[in-house]
């Protein structure tokens, strides 16, 4: 698809209806970037649900009447299953977990995806296929309210009726965390060498007293020493973008360091000193990260008032 | 309950770290890194043979791979599946997930009714998660991915998926697909009375000449997206040593969260 | 000649492989700073078909060879070898039962200790010494139909936690007035029966080590194994063939240990701002350990084919278990060498291997002692 043939832009927006969600300010300024200088029309489509067969289910008609060249769905846990099934029930091609839009040097839009763990990054074109469907994850693209424009909305209602094939029948909400890990100033990292759930406890006390904020890798939580996805960092957790990270016993596996590349500072403390981390770091420290996390405890522990 | 598990043999993950692209072609050097099944799918099979014991039936899995990774599908006859098909032709090459979902939706038409088809959630390598859903939509079937917990109860399951904002649990029909999670269960380790066993189970081979497909719904040209470069992405910062013992560590540390704006 | 795997074994391979890595190689050290034995994951290595693979299906084995046993233990030794030795010394026993037991006792014995939830010993050594086989002052006497047993045996793997290991013990005197020895199994449980003094040892912690004390410990008399009289050749069978591979298999997944960690350590430590396996110093060593762990495998792959074809096997075993045991303590200082200060470092394994390589010595024969085995087949084979 080259850039000129898009007249008509597509975001599936998943928060509620008053407000256009971060997602879709995100895919919006980014959407607009891309195609600079040209005329098109945006729509917000907004639906609230649990159901992925309902927001299917709903996105299939929508799309339908308006006609978009481009779906932009967000790469959540809902619009990660929404996508795919409007891939085959639209006859078309999805470029999943897009960590780029550009246009290359050809004039054609060019979705880049990461593959392999976040270790390569490869382009997918949609050449003929329409509308082309991608799905970014929240936060991928650093843009904000001020990079809307004009945009159409199609507001939907969840329906009190579920589906009969898939019926959702309880909803547990986990508890808002105070301060998200996108939002935070300051991260502090653990992965698996950190050991224990003692060590993550200590983490969530250091974001405690300096405002920031706790984030993990993969092992942590599968380690079930305390973290869930939610503070998860990476291709298949969040992207994050503090102005300081602080990493303590992380090896740096693509996939995590893939989720922190556009950190301020980075920092991190490992005591192999050739962890992989250590390369995408402005600072490191090979020295026991136990160690350092308990003696940033007692420091600001004691004096409050730094 | 006649289970079907699809399985995805990858380069093994752990040796991502491994992994170069060729400069000229710009295709990734895969040579060296042994092919593993797909950590997910794992949890996928090891799912479907809990299922198994709590109510008997038939476990079948079903992959679509080059011929070389048979011994893949041994693996999981050792792990405890039943019965394996393979289906392994040049044609289906260079696929996408629409045209991959295709040739496996249309295999399974073939191989008769299920009462569940599972997958794991995403593969390592390319990650999508695309495979299950477009599967299940190529079938018309119900699906739900980034399940943690399956439970049969009539008419069909009770299933937990991990939503955007905690657990839901879902109500739904049976025959479905439903992608699991790796946090779902622990694998079973396979065993040396398993590989023995396994040798008896019944591996099959399908071309597209016996599941006789159109060639331009398969493979590169049955795909509405095309791959073009690869790159890696540069991550390199300038490495300087924060401190040599924890002490200087934790005084630099605290400057730079001061700098950052923290609330010390 | 074929010197590759079959597909089935290299599957079992990467089976024993892939439990060694997520449940023994992340244990490994702390279990021998502690000295603990980790006798809980017996059970989970019966599951895996571990215990049992050289032991017909009819008694709850897999039915395989002692080239799938000693490739186990290869598997588990590389991460580690203290919990191989006791995998081994169990292993020992049930193939006296195995080999000189009767249909009952195979029947009743064989079953638990492939699944692992039964522990079984071979207990010949005494503080006389153990290959002077002829010295052993353990006794079994009849009397009432049950076996009196008096005696002290040292050194013995899992000796706290064998559940029935199987005791040598002097039963008689032959026509030269020479003591002649019978096996017998023994109950843990037995009255009189009960393990003295634990060791604390230089290296393959992981396994326990001690001191077996009978004192009138009476047991039923269709406990013995085999003949009355066949205990030294049950117990130079088994130490022979079963043990001397085992040590051969331990050695050699030792010096793999090395072989894996010094690469590691010369690809990912910079100095000068290159990694030091630039270095041909560095490289003269990884080529050397190398060298040791084809040739320390070729022998004992080698060997376990003879055994398995049903062929004697003591002299190969021999030769493989002095070399490999050898080579290993060679290999794990090199390795040391290597990594300079870390070497030294607890955090490296380096050090663990060297203490268990230098801990294999000993067990199932010195090194001397294969060496006077090998030279008397030697100057009778090459006359």
């Amino acid at each position: 698809m080259r850039k000129e043939e898009i007249k008509t832009v597509m975001i599936y927006d998943q928060s509620c209806a008053e407000m256009p969600g971060e997602g879709f300010c995100q895919c919006m300024g980014k959407i607009r970037q891309v195609l600079q200088g040209q005329q098109v029309n945006f729509i917000r489509l907004q639906l609230e649900t649990d159901n992925p067969l309902e927001a299917i289910n709903t996105l299939e008609q929508e799309i339908a009447k308006a006609g978009p060249e481009l779906v932009i769905i967000p790469a959540t846990a809902l619009g990660e299953e929404v996508a795919p099934a409007l891939g085959i029930r639209l006859g078309t091609g999805v470029a999943a977990h897009c960590s780029d839009i550009r246009i290359n040097e050809a004039g054609r839009i060019a979705y880049m995806v990461p593959a392999f763990g976040g270790k390569v990054i490869g382009e997918i074109f949609i050449p003929d296929a329409r509308p082309a469907v991608a799905t970014v994850k929240p936060g991928v693209f650093a843009f904000g309210r001020e990079a809307l424009g004009e945009y159409e909305e199609i507001i939907c209602q969840s329906s009190a009726i579920q589906p009969e094939q898939v019926k959702l029948i309880e909803a547990e909400e986990s508890p808002l965390k105070t301060n998200p890990i996108e939002k935070a100033d300051i991260i502090f990292c653990g992965g698996f060498g950190i050991g224990s759930a003692d060590s993550w406890t200590k983490l969530q006390r250091l974001a405690e007293l300096t405002g920031g904020a706790a984030g993990c890798t993969r092992p942590v939580v599968d380690m079930g020493w305390g973290p869930d996805e939610q503070s998860m960092i990476g291709t298949s957790g969040k992207t994050v973008r503090p102005k300081l990270y602080i990493g303590f016993g992380i090896s740096g596996a693509a996939h995590h360091l893939c989720g922190i590349s556009d950190s301020g500072t980075i920092v991190n403390i490992n005591l192999d000193d050739s962890a992989e981390s250590f390369a995408a770091s402005d600072f490191t420290a090979a020295m026991d990260a136990n160690a350092v996390i308990d003696l940033l405890l007692e420091k600001l522990e004691t004096a409050p008032v730094l | 309950m006649n289970i079907l598990v699809c399985i995805k043999p990858v380069p093994d993950p752990e040796k991502y770290g491994e992994l170069k692209i060729d400069m000229d072609t710009k295709r990734l050097i895969r040579e060296g890194i042994p092919s593993v099944v797909n950590p997910s799918d794992r949890n996928a099979l090891e799912e479907a043979l809990k299922l198994r014991e709590k109510s008997g039936g038939k476990v079948t899995v079903l992959s679509m791979a080059p011929e070389f990774t048979r011994d893949k599908l041994t693996e999981c006859l050792a792990m405890g599946a039943d019965e394996a098909f393979l289906l392994s032709d040049a044609a289906f090459g260079g696929a996408d997930t629409y045209a991959t979902s295709y040739v496996l939706a249309k295999a399974i038409e073939r191989l008769g009714a299920f009462d569940l088809i599972l997958f794991g959630n995403e593969s390592a390598d390319g990650a999508t998660a695309h495979v299950p859903v477009q599967v299940a939509e190529w079938l018309s079937l119900p699906h739900l991915c980034r399940v943690v917990e399956i439970t049969e109860e009539d008419p069909g399951f009770r299933v937990c998926r991990k939503g955007d904002g905690g657990r839901l649990v879902f109500a739904i029909g049976k025959p479905c697909v439903l992608a699991v999670s790796s946090g779902i269960n622990k694998p079973r380790f396979i065993n040396a009375m398993g590989i023995i066993k396994a040798k008896k189970k019944p591996l099959t081979v399908w071309s597209n000449e016996d599941l006789g497909l159109d060639m331009d719904r398969i493979g590169l040209q049955g795909s509405p997206t095309q791959p073009g470069e690869l790159i890696t992405p540069h991550m390199e910062r300038s490495s300087e040593v924060l401190g040599t013992d924890p002490e200087e560590a934790a005084d630099k540390l605290i400057a730079l969260m001061k700098k950052a704006g923290g609330t010390l | 000649m074929d010197f590759k795997f079959t597909e089935d074994q290299e599957m079992l391979r990467e089976a024993f492989a892939a439990f060694v890595k997520e449940e023994i190689a992340p244990n490994a050290a702390k279990w021998d700073e502690e000295n603990h034995t980790p006798v809980d994951i017996m059970p989970q290595l019966g599951e895996l078909g571990v215990l049992g693979v050289f032991v017909p299906e009819t008694y709850g084995g897999v039915g395989l060879g002692h080239t799938e046993r000693v490739m186990a233990l290869e598997e588990i030794a590389r991460h580690s070898a203290g919990l191989a030795m006791m995998v081994f010394t169990h292993q020992l026993g049930m193939a006296a039962i195995l080999d000189f037991g009767t249909e009952e006792q195979k029947m009743k014995y064989l079953p638990d200790m492939c699944a692992g939830t039964s522990i079984c010993g071979l207990a010949v050594t005494e503080p006389g010494g153990g290959s002077d086989v002829a010295g052993q002052k353990t006794t079994a006497e009849m009397k009432d139909g049950r076996w009196i047993i008096n005696g002290r045996k040292c050194f013995i793997t899992n000796s706290h936690c064998a559940d029935y290991p199987v005791l040598t013990c002097k039963t008689g005197e032959d026509e030269k007035g020479r003591s002649t020895f019978s096996a017998i199994i023994i109950d843990k449980g037995t009255e009189g029966f009960m393990p003295g003094r634990e060791e604390n040892k230089l290296g393959l912690k992981g396994s326990m080590t001690g001191e077996l004390i009978a004192n009138n410990a009476s047991v039923p008399q269709e406990n013995l194994l085999g003949e009355i009289g066949q205990g030294t050749p049950i117990a130079m069978k088994e130490i022979g063939e079963v043990g001397r591979a085992s040590m051969a298999a331990i050695a050699t997944g030792i010096i793999r240990g090395c072989l894996e960690d010094s690469v590691k350590f010369a690809n990912d430590r910079i100095l000068y701002g290159k990694p030091i396996a630039k270095l041909q110093a560095i490289q003269f060593h990884v080529a050397d350990i190398r060298v040791a762990y084809e040739s320390a495998r070729l022998m004992l792959y080698k060997a376990a084919a003879v055994k398995d074809e049903g062929k004697p096997a003591t002299i190969d075993f021999g030769m493989a278990k002095y070399y490999a045991t050898d080579k290993a303590c060679e290999c794990a200082r090199k390795t040391i060498e290597l990594m300079g200060g870390y070497g030294v470092v607890n955090e490296y394994a380096a050090g663990r291997y060297m203490r268990d390589a230098l801990a294999c010595i000993s067990s199932g024969g010195t090194s001397e002692i294969q060496k006077i085995i090998i030279a008397g087949d030697t100057l009778k084979k090459y006359k």
